[in-house]
C-alpha cells in the first residue's frame, strides 16, 4: 500500500498553483504506517522513476534502473538513498553533498559544505559563491551574466546588496516577526517596493509607488512553474527567501540559499545534509518536514515546526519553544532566535526568554530554581529575578504562559550545545562588533560616539536619506519609537548603515502595496513627525508597571495605540488562561481600551496599586486630551 | 433604581462623581489601595472587590443598610454642584450613566458584593448632608483592605 507524501492540503495547492504536482511512493504496512523509503517518484514533468533497495542499510540498488555504487563510508558513487521523501533524483554526492544532480548540473562545496561553485553539465562554471567566516553568503558571481552581487548583514538578517563596485543597489527593510520577514526593499534610484507576505512570511508580490502589483507565481515547494531568468535573482520567495537563477544559455536552475544550506525549489531537497545530524528524522536532506506550511527552516541546518503563534525550534537532545511574539524581541535586541532558549516552569506565570549561555549561567548560580514545588517558591525567584539587575539585563523577554501552556513537561532547558552551535554563539558575541541599537539610550550613546553625520545618508539611496540628528530628537520627544520604526545601526565592512525594522506589518495589505510602499518610504525617511498626544508612564513611581509596560514594547507591541477597542472583549482574550496570581493583579499591554489589544497582548502581574494608578492615568489622559475612538496617541515609559 | 446600562468596571475600580467635572481620575498611592478608594471634593474613585467587570448598580437614598449583605462597605464624602452624578468605569467614557440629585454635601456609602465570577452587585446610598462629613467610615471591611489609620482623605488628580 502507498500513501502520497504531501499532506492534501499541499497537494491540493500545488494542483491549483502548478497543475500536476510531483507525487512520491513510499512503502507502508497494513496500518498505513511509512515503513520504507521510496518506491517511485514521478516529477511535476509525469516522468516517472522506480527505487529499489537492496541492503539492509536502506541504500538503493537501482535508480531508474540504473545501479547505484557506494564508497567505503557508504557514500553513494551514482544516487543515492536520503531522498526517503520528496525529493528529486541526485546522481552522485561527496562527504554527502550533491555534486551533480540529475540534470548534469555540478556543484562545489568547501571544506564547511558551504556552496561555493554551480559549474554545467560540461564542467562550465556558471556562478562562484564567497562565504564570511560565520557562513555568511557574501559574495555572489553570476558568471555567465557577468555580474557580481555583494551581501551586507545584520547579524544574520540581509539588510544590503552591492554590486562589483560596492555600490548599493539595494536597501531592505525587514519586519520583527522573523528573521526573514521582508517588508521592503528601496534601489539605487531610491524607488520602494513593498513585499507582500503570504504564508509563513513567504513574499507572494511586491507593490510599488504607483499601487501596481507584480505576483510571484511559484508552488508550496518554492518551485517554479514558469523559470525565472536570470535578471529575476535576487527575488524574494519562499519563507522570504531570495533565489539565484543560473542558465547556461538553454536551461535555468534556480537555487535558494538559506543560510547553512541550499535549497533547491524545483527538486524540494537539500543540496547538503543536514548539519545538525539526525535531529530531524532519517532523512537528512528532507526539507521542511515535507510541508511549507507547517514548517520552516530559516538557518537551514534546524526544523523549527509551527504550532499555533509559536515555533517549536528542535535541536540535538532537545527542543525549545520560540514563541512567534518572542520574535520581535529578539530582533529588538539583534539576538537570532537559534541562540535563545524559553526557560519555563509550569508554576510560572512568565516564561523567561534567554540566551543559551545565559540560562545555563543562571542554572548554574541558581540550582534551586529547578526544585520549585509551590507557587510561592516561584513569585521569590521571580522577585529575585526581578531585583537582580544582573539576571534582569540577561532576560531578552517574558512571556505570557497561555501560550507556551500546550508545552508541559517541566523546564524547558537548551543548554546543551553542539561545538560547531558555541563556535558560533561566541563569534556572534564578539564585542568588536557593533550589533545594534537597542533604545534611545544606546542610540544616543552610539550617534553621539559617532555623530550624526557619519549616519546619514546611506550613499546611493536616491536622496533617501536618514537625519540621524531629526531621529535622536523625535526619539527624545516621544514621537518616534522603537515599536513604530525599529532602528538598528550596523556596522561592516563598508562602513555604518541603518537598518529599519518595522513591527507593525500586519497593516501592510495587497491592495495598498502602493501605498504602503509609500508610507514606508516617507517613514524611513523622515521617520516619523505626527504630534500625537503622550501617555507618560513613570518607572520611578510605578515600576512594576513601567517594567510590564517597557518589556511589551520590548517584545514588539507597538507604543502608537489607537483609541476604541472593545476593552471588555480585548480584555477577557489577552487575559485568557493567564493565571490569576493574588494579590496581584494582571495588566495587559497594548491596553484593552485600544485597537490594538486582545489576544496576544503582553500580561503581567502587578501590584493592584499600580494597577488602580494606571486605571486612573489613563482616565485623566483620555480625557484630558478628548481622545475620541479611532485617535492616536503614544505610550513612553520613563525611565 | 437600577442604573443602566450595566457598569464595567476595570483597573480594579469605578468612579462615582460630579458631571460637571472634566475627570474623576483620582492618583492612587498604595495607601489609597489598601483602603480601597481615592478621592477628590467632587470624585470618588472606588476600589472594586475584583480586577474588572461587570457591575449591577442600584442607588438608593438614605441609608444603607442591612450592611451584613456586602463584602465591602465604604462610605465617603462628596460635593455635588452640577445636580447630576455620573458613575462610570475608566474605559466607558461617555457612558451616560447619570442621575439627578439636588447639589450639595453627600454621605454616598458604597456596598458591594461578588455574585458570580467577574459580576459585582454595587449599592449607592446617597444621604444629603447639612454639616460635612469629617471622614470617610470603613463600615464593612473585606481581606483585601488594610486601612491605614487615619484613612487619606485626599488624592491628587493624575499628570500622565
Amino acid at each position: 500500500m502507498t500513501i502520497p507524501t504531501a499532506p492534501a492540503s499541499v497537494l491540493w495547492f500545488a494542483t491549483i498553483i502548478a497543475g500536476a504536482a510531483p507525487n512520491t511512493n513510499h512503502a507502508t504496512d497494513a496500518l498505513d504506517h511509512l515503513v520504507g523509503n521510496r518506491e517511485s517518484h514521478t516529477t511535476r514533468e509525469g516522468v516517472t522513476t522506480a527505487y529499489t533497495l537492496a541492503t539492509a542499510a536502506n541504500e538503493y540498488a537501482t535508480v531508474g534502473g540504473a545501479p547505484v555504487l557506494y564508497d567505503a563510508a557508504g557514500n553513494p558513487g551514482r544516487a543515492t538513498n536520503a531522498c526517503a521523501f520528496h525529493c528529486g533524483e541526485a546522481a552522485s554526492r561527496v562527504q554527502g553533498n550533491l555534486i551533480q544532480d540529475e540534470a548534469g548540473w555540478q556543484y562545489v562545496y568547501d571544506e564547511r559544505s558551504l556552496l561555493t561553485q554551480v559549474k554545467d553539465d560540461s564542467g562550465g562554471a556558471l556562478a562562484n559563491y564567497t562565504y564570511d567566516a560565520l557562513g555568511r553568503r557574501i559574495i555572489f558571481e553570476d558568471v555567465v551574466a557577468g555580474t557580481t552581487k555583494r551581501y551586507y548583514y545584520d547579524g544574520a538578517s540581509l539588510i544590503q546588496e552591492r554590486n562589483g563596485s560596492d555600490v548599493l543597489t539595494q536597501y531592505h527593510v525587514s519586519g520583527r516577526q522573523y528573521i526573514d520577514e521582508r517588508v521592503a526593499t528601496m534601489d539605487s534610484g531610491g524607488d520602494w517596493i513593498v513585499h507582500l507576505m503570504g504564508n509563513n512570511f513567504s513574499v507572494m508580490g511586491d507593490g510599488d509607488d504607483a499601487g501596481a502589483i507584480t505576483r510571484t507565481a511559484y508552488g508550496t515547494l518554492g518551485d517554479f512553474v514558469d523559470p525565472p531568468a536570470p535578471s529575476d535573482s535576487g527575488t524574494f520567495t519562499l519563507h522570504g527567501r531570495p533565489i539565484d537563477v543560473l542558465s547556461d544559455g538553454t536551461r535555468t536552475l534556480v537555487l535558494m540559499h538559506v543560510r547553512a544550506r541550499v535549497y533547491d525549489p524545483k527538486n524540494a531537497r537539500w543540496l547538503q545534509r543536514d548539519p545538525s545530524g539526525y535531529v530531524d528524522g532519517s532523512n537528512l536532506y528532507e526539507s521542511f518536514h515535507g510541508n511549507t506550511y507547517s514548517s520552516v527552516d530559516p538557518s537551514g541546518r534546524d526544523d523549527v515546526e509551527r504550532a499555533g503563534d509559536d515555533l517549536i525550534y528542535k535541536g540535538p537532545g532537545f527542543q525549545w519553544v520560540f514563541a512567534r511574539g518572542l520574535g520581535a524581541n529578539l530582533s529588538i535586541t539583534d539576538i537570532p532566535y537559534q541562540e535563545l532558549v524559553v526557560i519555563d516552569h509550569p508554576n510560572w506565570p512568565y516564561a523567561f526568554a534567554m540566551r543559551r549561555e545565559d540560562a545555563q549561567e543562571l542554572f548554574d548560580t541558581h540550582p534551586e530554581a529547578s526544585d520549585f514545588t509551590s507557587v510561592l517558591e516561584v513569585m521569590q525567584y521571580a522577585s529575585k529575578l526581578a531585583n537582580d539587575a544582573a539576571t534582569r539585563s540577561k532576560i531578552v523577554g517574558t512571556y505570557p504562559k497561555k501560550s507556551l501552556q500546550n508545552y508541559p513537561g517541566g523546564w524547558t532547558r537548551g543548554v546543551e550545545l553542539d561545538t560547531g552551535d558555541m563556535q558560533e554563539l561566541e563569534e556572534l558575541a564578539k564585542p568588536a562588533r557593533l550589533r545594534a541599537v537597542q533604545d534611545l539610550e544606546h542610540f544616543t550613546k552610539v550617534a553621539a560616539t559617532l555623530s550624526y553625520s557619519s549616519l546619514a545618508a546611506p550613499t546611493g539611496l536616491g536622496g533617501a536619506a536618514v537625519d540621524a540628528g531629526a531621529l535622536v530628537s523625535d526619539m527624545r520627544q516621544g514621537k518616534v519609537s522603537m515599536q513604530s520604526g525599529g532602528v538598528v545601526l550596523t556596522a561592516t565592512a563598508a562602513g555604518y548603515f541603518l537598518h529599519l525594522k518595522f513591527a507593525d506589518t500586519a497593516r501592510r495589505g495587497a491592495g495598498a502595496g502602493g501605498r504602503a510602499a509609500q508610507a514606508m518610504a516617507e517613514e524611513a525617511t523622515t521617520l516619523g513627525s505626527k504630534e500625537l498626544p503622550v501617555l507618560r508612564i513613570s518607572a520611578r513611581e510605578y515600576p512594576q508597571l513601567a517594567e510590564n509596560i517597557l518589556h511589551a514594547q520590548k517584545a514588539g507591541h507597538p507604543s502608537i495605540l489607537t483609541h476604541g477597542g472593545a476593552a471588555r472583549a480585548n480584555r477577557a482574550a489577552a487575559l485568557e488562561g493567564v493565571p490569576n496570581i493574588r494579590p496581584l493583579s494582571r495588566d495587559e499591554y497594548p491596553f484593552a481600551s485600544s485597537v490594538e489589544g486582545g489576544a496576544g497582548s503582553w500580561v503581567g502581574h502587578i501590584p493592584p496599586a499600580q494597577q488602580r494608578a494606571q486605571g486612573g492615568l489613563i482616565t485623566e489622559f483620555l480625557r484630558r486630551h478628548n481622545i475620541q475612538p479611532g485617535d492616536q496617541y503614544i505610550v513612553v515609559v520613563d525611565q | 433604581m437600577e442604573l443602566f446600562p450595566k457598569l464595567y468596571f476595570s483597573y480594579s475600580q469605578f468612579f462615582i462623581y460630579d458631571e460637571g467635572l472634566d475627570s474623576p481620575a483620582c492618583k492612587w498611592t498604595e495607601a489609597h489601595s489598601r483602603q480601597g478608594f481615592a478621592r477628590r471634593q467632587q470624585a470618588i474613585a472606588v476600589g472594586t472587590l475584583l480586577e474588572f467587570g461587570d457591575a449591577s448598580v442600584h442607588v438608593q437614598f438614605g441609608d444603607l443598610a442591612p450592611l451584613e449583605e456586602f463584602e465591602r462597605v465604604i462610605a465617603i464624602p462628596l460635593e455635588i454642584r452640577s445636580g447630576r452624578v455620573c458613575v462610570d468605569g475608566p474605559e466607558e467614557h461617555p457612558a451616560d450613566r447619570s442621575f439627578p440629585v439636588s447639589p450639595g454635601l453627600y454621605r454616598v456609602a458604597i456596598g458591594q458584593k461578588v455574585v458570580e465570577d467577574q459580576h459585582e452587585e454595587v449599592v449607592i446610598a446617597l444621604e444629603k448632608l447639612t454639616v460635612p462629613m469629617s471622614n470617610s467610615e470603613i463600615l464593612v471591611a473585606d481581606r483585601a483592605l488594610d486601612p491605614p489609620v487615619p484613612l487619606i482623605e485626599d488624592a491628587e488628580r493624575p499628570e500622565p
